[in-house]
């Protein structure tokens, strides 16, 4: 029983970040729309809870995103993302383990730049076997640029705030007993 | 040491898993799973859209008292100007209605439309396309051309799902239509999108002689694209001298940023 609840828990939770991603792709204006509001929810989490677990949040939470997606093919996306977030996740193991706001725009800032490195790379590798992808690459850089600066300083404030009223922010180290992304929360 | 193998071990696993789904994505063995998805994601989507497009319409803001005089100035002569063309389209489409009763000229448009609202946009960096409540049920394919109000050309489908169908627009850096410049020579080109943000027509030779304002609509040379769609009008002209082709920068007939409605053209 408990153990649906957790799986009903999780899809709902995707279910709302994706929607809340649309909504704030929707609704905010150029260039602040470019805050990637996944990224900011998965590395909240990982700070939160420490727990592998994000990855496959990631992975499920992209894997809806791709399925909106026609600019590159299926895949590009959802690769890079997760990769990106294992890629957060051991920094957070190993690196950037403090835990105070400027941690965690560091930890989303390098998060971002693993995952728009992995799809630049994804997509200059389909390119040599089917042009079909059309990239404008100083707008692309700059919409990137955008992209850090927004989600870095969301992922900031958000912690910051939320330092202030739970307690399970205002932590210094992160505790090294959930290490397993094969984990549940 | 225990560690990097233990990473080595993960990410083995998770490139694994991701690439099985991509592989199952492109089988279609995950379809049911992934339409089950998009019908819980759509209706939420189409809400906010809709919702978003509405509080758009109203953030129109004017900086200053003299900037608001100068748009609504602006507004009664393109009025006054439209009603003196309105008169003359009249005119011309009786007289036009006339001429083809005399010559026994009949035509007839046998391609259906079917209605569908927008329901959501894209939300990647690269591309500039909506997602619509009308699919491959309802006859839409691939390659069908989409358009909004009265006829204003604004995209392709270039996704058929059963319920919903993804419309690449005019403005995407992927998007290329035919186009002819309703001037003098009938200029021919390429609309081509730039990364969501404007619309220009290219490959324009360099001696014909166009103007701003000029009237862009398809020219019939894209497959499954009928003629005389309008994109429509010339907003800039980039010339050089030592270019075999000048560039018009086009300001679209439809506002694509808050589409609500629109009409897929399906060839009969």
């Amino acid at each position: 029983m408990r153990f649906i609840l957790v799986i009903l828990k999780f899809i709902i939770g995707i279910l709302f970040i994706t929607i809340l991603h649309l909504g704030v792709a929707y609704f905010l204006p150029q260039p602040v729309s470019f805050i990637n509001i996944l990224f900011v929810v998965i590395i909240l989490l990982l700070l939160n809870f420490e727990s592998g677990i994000v990855v496959w949040v990631a992975f499920f939470a992209h894997f809806i995103v791709d399925l909106y997606t026609t600019s590159t093919p299926f895949g590009i996306i959802l690769f890079s993302s997760t990769v990106s977030i294992l890629g957060a996740f051991w920094l957070y193991q190993r690196i950037l383990t403090n835990r105070s706001w400027y941690s965690g725009v560091a930890l989303a800032v390098a998060a971002l730049a693993i995952y728009r490195i992995l799809y630049t790379g994804a997509i200059i590798f389909v390119r040599q076997f089917a042009d079909t992808i059309a990239i404008t690459w100083p707008e692309l850089l700059i919409s990137f640029f955008w992209e850090l600066l927004f989600t870095g300083a969301a992922v900031g404030l958000i912690f910051f705030i939320l330092s202030k009223f739970l307690p399970q922010f205002g932590g210094l180290k992160i505790r090294q007993d959930k290490s397993s992304i094969f984990r549940t929360m | 040491m225990v560690f990097m193998t233990n990473k080595i071990k993960t990410f083995f696993a998770i490139t694994i898993v991701i690439f099985v789904t991509i592989v199952l994505h492109y089988a279609g063995w995950i379809a049911p799973i992934e339409n089950f998805i998009k019908r819980i994601i759509n209706p939420t989507s189409g809400l906010i859209y809709s919702l978003s497009v509405s509080a758009g319409d109203s953030m129109e803001k004017f900086d200053s008292v003299e900037e608001l005089q100068s748009a609504y100035a602006d507004l009664k002569e393109q009025h006054a100007s439209q009603q003196i063309d309105q008169v003359r389209f009249q005119m011309l489409k009786d007289e036009n209605q006339e001429l083809r009763k005399q010559l026994g000229f009949f035509t007839s448009s046998t391609d259906e439309r079917a209605v569908a609202s927008v329901i959501g946009r894209n939300i990647d960096t690269l591309g500039s396309t909506i997602l619509i409540d009308k699919g491959s049920d309802n006859g839409v394919e691939v390659g069908n051309p989409v358009v909004a109000g009265a006829g204003a050309m604004i995209g392709v489908v270039v996704i058929a799902d059963n319920r919903t169908a993804i419309v690449r627009l005019i403005n995407d850096n992927q998007s290329k239509v035919a186009a002819t410049i309703m001037n003098k020579d009938k200029s021919i080109g390429l609309v081509e999108g730039g990364f969501g943000i404007g619309v220009q027509m290219n490959f324009i030779p360099q001696n014909e002689q166009i103007n701003i304002g000029d009237i862009i609509t398809t020219s019939g040379l894209t497959r499954n694209i009928p003629r005389g769609l309008i994109i429509g009008v010339v907003e800039a002209i980039e010339q050089e001298a030592y270019q075999p082709f000048q560039r018009a920068i086009i300001s679209p007939t439809a506002d694509l940023d808050s589409l609500i409605l629109v009409s897929v053209i399906i060839p009969t």
